[in-house]
């Protein structure tokens, strides 16, 4: 099912659609626990919903009725003994409006609520493997002073506005902390309607049960997000999505962009698409149109916001979309799963879901002037963080699709390799990688050989740590810098060195990195006064990529230990292959890390 | 126009879907007591389906008085739909 359409059903058509998921079927499993300070029983069922039909099974415990500090701050409690990685809290503002009647203190009011839940939410990450997810506060309705609510100190509303930036303060600093803007949600979708005194009254429905599958659908958004499921790149049809009017007949001075009307609609969509490419989310172009005429309209209309460089992939024929698609998949080498594809034309829409069903493909709505709004609805680029990487990604992603082109000039991959002019920068983890090294623990699947998502406390300690080797290897090329593309932690156990966590970028596959990574490993155990290097592979749905890596890089099988399969490689049988990479270290000249 | 055997149809699909028993069938009798799973948390989704569906809005104080499905039908009566 495609996510964007999960917050357009019922609860009815939601759970009868989810009865059909199998846990089988779903390539994720997660964890989950639901804590509310309202009835929660429907929310909880809807968000279980709407993970099975986006292929991640949840396991669900669900907390009694107003057991939220019950549960965290017992240690015997049944939320500690589910070990959920997701804690989701839903903390009602009718609730909290409640208690501020009762506050005699109310300077303090905001403070002590934000510290209380600031208090659960460090008791909850202490374990260090869960993730809570919190939903902010709904505004409320009333405003007992009128207008002056909104900055006066005295009344409900203002607690709650600064209760909110209180929790979005001390969020920032906690990386195991992803926060709901329930607030947002219920603007959306009109707070008169969502705020339900009936169904509060009724029924201790904190909001109307009408919405709960999209916001079941964000909060779906921010969980599959934390464990790596994100959009990168969007996929634009032209004529009649970018622009009014068809670029071949009407011609570039035909084209309706800008000004007011239906041009203005789509500029503003532009603009919409633009803010994404600021933030690091690729944009490539599959139009039905002669590419020199399509590139012509990206550099002469005056009323353009998206530039002809901003575009990483460019493929403007007459051929299949799906197909052209594919292509664009191949030039940035990303799972189909990353790609979301904004096409007016029904027929292309339904064509590519068909063909790529993995491809998010949502109906834009028949008026442009509803495309800014369909965009924030459906929700599409959720992320956990943004990087310095992020930023840079765009760069990168071009280089990449010219690499592309680079190698198809070459007749063999060697001499390719050699005229890229590679410098593999090494380096411990540290204060600067880290941020990286994170991104890429959590978000990698496929070249990641064992998926141990360590958390930042976790990673800082090996960094520290005398038995543990730490080291990222940042690629650089005559194209561009590719960032930081591998991370390895591996573990002195006596005359072995165990390599605990291994992943790589799928983007630098095939450009020797592997080969390097081993010789790297096999020198660095050397020092450390280690005889072997035994590898190990952890399978999941999604690493089968990397099964026969340790064989393929000369290791022998070291058997198997519970779900983990151990190889082994004496350090002085390691023979170096020249590699078309030069090494620039910036490893401590001793010790051992 | 509405007739009476098409409101107790659509009422009737509300609850079968909502509850997940294609079986079900609606009587003035009919209340929570009589069906396992008709529980506080699918009461308000049936009364949300029934709002959707029917174009009707019901009061906090029409919602507390419904003992049985009579009720329903009978407070739907009063708002027209019958």
């Amino acid at each position: 099912m495609q996510a964007w359409k999960l917050a357009e059903l019922s609860i009815p058509q939601l759970a009868a659609q989810a009865g059909e998921v199998t846990p089988e079927s779903c390539a994720r499993k997660v964890r989950i626990a639901v804590l509310g300070d309202c009835a929660t029983q429907n929310f909880t069922q809807t968000l279980a919903s709407v993970l099975k039909l986006r292929g991640c099974w949840p396991h669900v415990y669900e907390a009694g009725f107003r057991q939220v500090s019950q549960e965290i701050l017992d240690p015997q409690s049944g939320l500690h003994a589910h070990r959920p990685s997701f804690v989701v809290l839903f903390h009602a503002v009718q609730t909290l409006q409640d208690r501020w009647a009762e506050t005699a203190d109310r300077a303090r009011f905001a403070t002590t609520v934000a510290d209380e839940i600031v208090h659960h939410w460090d008791r909850l990450l202490k374990g260090g493997s869960a993730t809570v997810v919190h939903h902010n506060y709904c505004l409320p309705l009333e405003r007992p002073f009128g207008n002056y609510s909104s900055h006066c100190p005295a009344s409900f509303p203002y607690a709650v506005r600064r209760i909110n930036d209180l929790l979005a303060e001390a969020s920032a600093s906690r990386k195991g902390v992803a926060l709901v803007d329930n607030d947002y949600q219920a603007s959306y979708h009109g707070k008169r309607a969502w705020l339900s005194e009936r169904d509060w009254c009724q029924a201790k429905q904190a909001l109307s049960p009408k919405f709960l599958p999209p916001l079941a659908k964000v909060v779906s958004d921010v969980i599959l997000a934390r464990l790596g499921a994100l959009v990168k790149c969007v996929i634009l049809d032209l004529d009649n999505t970018l622009w009014s009017g068809i670029l071949g007949d009407d011609g570039v001075d035909g084209i309706e962009l800008g000004d007011a009307g239906v041009g203005l609609a789509f500029q503003r969509f532009q603009r919409s698409i633009a803010q994404l490419k600021d933030r690091g989310i690729l944009l490539a172009v599959c139009s039905k149109n002669h590419e020199e005429t399509a590139r012509d309209a990206f550099r002469r209309h005056p009323e353009m916001v998206l530039k002809e460089d901003s575009i990483v992939a460019f493929i403007a024929n007459y051929e299949n979309k799906a197909g052209n698609i594919r292509r664009i998949r191949e030039m940035l080498d990303l799972g189909l799963d990353s790609f979301v594809f904004l096409d007016d034309s029904p027929f292309e829409r339904d064509l590519v879901r068909t063909a790529l069903p993995e491809v998010q493909v949502p109906d834009l709505p028949e008026d442009p002037a509803e495309f800014v709004s369909a965009l924030a609805r459906w929700n599409l680029f959720e992320t956990p963080d943004f990087t310095e990487e992020d930023l840079e990604r765009v760069g990168m992603y071009k280089a990449n699709v010219k690499r592309v082109e680079l190698r198809d000039s070459f007749a063999d991959l060697e001499s390719y390799l050699k005229n890229l002019d590679m410098v593999a920068e090494v380096a411990s983890f540290d204060g600067f990688s880290l941020p990286r090294v994170a991104q890429l623990i959590q978000r990698s699947n496929q070249f990641n050989l064992t998926t141990y998502r360590h958390g930042d406390s976790s990673l800082a300690e090996f960094a520290a740590s005398d038995r543990h080797l730490t080291f990222t290897i940042r690629l650089l090329d005559r194209l561009g810098d590719n960032g930081i593309v591998v991370c390895v932690v591996a573990e002195k156990d006596g005359a072995d060195l165990v390599v605990d966590t291994w992943v790589m970028s799928c983007r630098v596959l095939g450009r020797k990195v592997e080969e390097l990574t081993i010789t790297l490993l096999c020198d660095r155990a050397r020092e450390m006064g280690c005889t072997r290097v035994i590898g190990q592979y952890r399978p999941t749905p999604k690493n089968a990529m990397v099964a026969d890596l340790f064989p393929r890089m000369g290791f022998s099988d070291a058997g198997i230990d519970g779900e983990v399969r151990r190889f082994a490689l004496a350090v002085d049988r390691h023979l170096p292959a020249s590699l078309p990479i030069r090494v620039s270290m910036k490893l401590p000249q001793e010790g051992v890390r | 126009m509405k007739t009476e055997a098409s409101v107790r149809d659509r009422v009737q699909d509300i609850f079968r879907s909502v509850l997940g028993k294609p079986a079900l069938v609606v009587h003035d009798g009919l209340a929570a007591k009589d069906v396992d799973n008709w529980d506080s948390v699918n009461n308000i989704v049936i009364v949300m389906e029934l709002e959707e569906k029917l174009g009707v809005v019901f009061t906090t104080a029409e919602l507390a008085g419904m003992q049985d499905v009579g009720d329903l039908f009978r407070c739907l009566a009063s708002k027209g739909v019958s």
